[in-house]
């Protein structure tokens, strides 16, 4: 029942952040300065719940991105799935209830997100984006991101430990 | 199945599909003409609210004009922009008809003009940029208005860009400024030909491929030359701002600005071929 309920309030929150993103957000014209939401999800799955659950909502997120971007299909879902995956690894062994783990893993897993994008983007077209570019999407997008960071990952903590995104225990 | 061969299976199956996505994003790292069934579907759900979106952040900035008490200022400031498109346009129209009337005169013998006619079709933006790292916007109107993938897409300022995809009732548009939007252009009054390319990064263009002796001055007006078969010959691109010698002394860097404010586009026309 409690993992049911989970999934329905996982579902609801994907669908939400979704049209938000690319209904709203992206069509207020701030640029490298829109916030990112969909990050959230694997990094925050990542090290809250594992490599494995942050490489699963990697591949939702990116999945949903490629739909609406349309260019390189496939490319979003195998870079964020990587990155959900990094921030369960690289956070293994560290206090989660600190909120600058939140706070820096979405800086870096932003940074190694749009590196990796570009790198494999370039290659497979055979025409790099400049680095000031790069660089610009780079800053825009960690500026608000690790801004709004924490204010996403408490609640988020606190409803795996506790509320409605608690998941159901094996023993149970 | 030992857990060593486990492991190797399932990182061979990794790799595998690494490498099936990895050509999938190949395959379509090109323009499309045709977008998917689902891709279609995520965009028809979107555009209603990118629609109360762009209304509302419209209308948000609006108050804000009337709150500081430049709203009448703004209006006039608006209409006499429009004015001031409308003459530049103008301007190059009759620019180009006494040019083209002089060459006319010295040919006894020009055969027919097979130019195609297009309608112009006003239509509003819906949603400016999808992704940081390419330059499109998303328009009203899709095949069912029929709209087509090439089709030259202009406002008052001068060339827009030309779109790349439709749904029923939408229609993606690559602008000018994307590194994949490079448009033939010549320069309207020494009808020197170059391409006109954006960076991707901002708003500032550049013309490649032109001579370092070609006859050319700062602030003279660019257009579409027409070739290519995309866009129509006598379209307004910009004019030069900037003009320097590449290192290798062969060809010029030329900086060439649009009159067209792409980040505040709300109206834009279609170039709709008659049939």
């Amino acid at each position: 029942m409690l993992n049911w309920r989970r999934n329905i309030v996982l579902a609801v929150l994907y669908a939400v952040v979704f049209f938000l993103q690319y209904g709203v957000l992206n069509n207020l014209g701030w640029g490298v300065f829109c916030p990112q939401l969909l990050l959230f999800f694997p990094v925050f799955a990542g090290v809250l719940r594992g490599s494995r659950s942050g490489f699963c909502h990697g591949l939702i997120c990116g999945l949903l991105q490629d739909v609406v971007i349309g260019r390189f299909i496939g490319l979003n879902l195998l870079v964020w799935a990587v990155i959900g995956g990094l921030c369960g690894v690289f956070t293994r062994g560290l206090f989660k209830e600190n909120y600058l783990v939140a706070i820096v893993s979405v800086l870096g897993g932003w940074t190694a997100a749009c590196l990796l994008y570009a790198l494999l983007a370039g290659m497979l077209s055979g025409d790099f984006f400049s680095m000031s570019r790069i660089s610009q999407i780079i800053l825009g997008g960690a500026l608000v991101d690790c801004f709004l960071a924490p204010m996403i990952y408490v609640p988020v903590y606190r409803s795996l430990l506790y509320g409605w995104l608690k998941p159901l225990s094996k023993q149970s | 199945m030992t857990p060593r061969k486990r492991k190797v299976f399932i990182g061979g199956l990794a790799g595998l599909l690494v490498l099936a996505v990895l050509f999938l994003a190949g395959l379509t790292s090109t323009e499309r003409t045709n977008i998917s069934g689902p891709e279609q579907f995520v965009r028809e759900i979107l555009a209603p609210l990118q629609n109360g979106a762009g209304a509302v952040s419209g209308n948000v900035q609006g108050w804000g004009a009337y709150f500081r008490g430049i709203e009448a200022l703004q209006a006039e400031n608006d209409s006499l922009r429009d004015e001031i498109s409308r003459l530049q346009q103008e301007m190059v129209d009759l620019e180009e008809y006494r040019l083209e009337n002089e060459r006319l005169s010295q040919l006894l013998h020009m055969t027919a003009d097979q130019q195609v006619q297009y309608d112009y079709v006003t239509t509003t933006v819906i949603n400016r940029s999808q992704s940081n790292w390419y330059k499109t916007m998303v328009i009203n109107g899709g095949s069912q208005d029929g709209f087509a993938v090439d089709m030259p897409v202009v406002c008052a300022q001068g060339l827009v860009g030309r779109i790349i995809n439709t749904s029923a009732n939408t229609s993606e548009v690559l602008l000018i400024t994307d590194r994949d939007g490079a448009v033939s252009s010549m320069v309207q009054n020494t009808r020197t030909v170059g391409v006109v390319e954006g960076n991707g990064e901002n708003t500032l263009l550049s013309m490649i491929h032109v001579p370092y002796d070609a006859d050319i001055e700062n602030y003279q007006q660019i257009i579409t030359s027409g070739y290519g078969g995309i866009y129509p010959k006598g379209l307004l691109v910009g004019y030069i701002n900037g003009i320097e010698l590449q290192s290798d002394g062969l060809m010029l860097d030329i900086d060439v600005s649009s009159y067209v404010d792409f980040n505040r586009l709300e109206e834009v026309m279609v170039l709709r071929t008659q049939k």
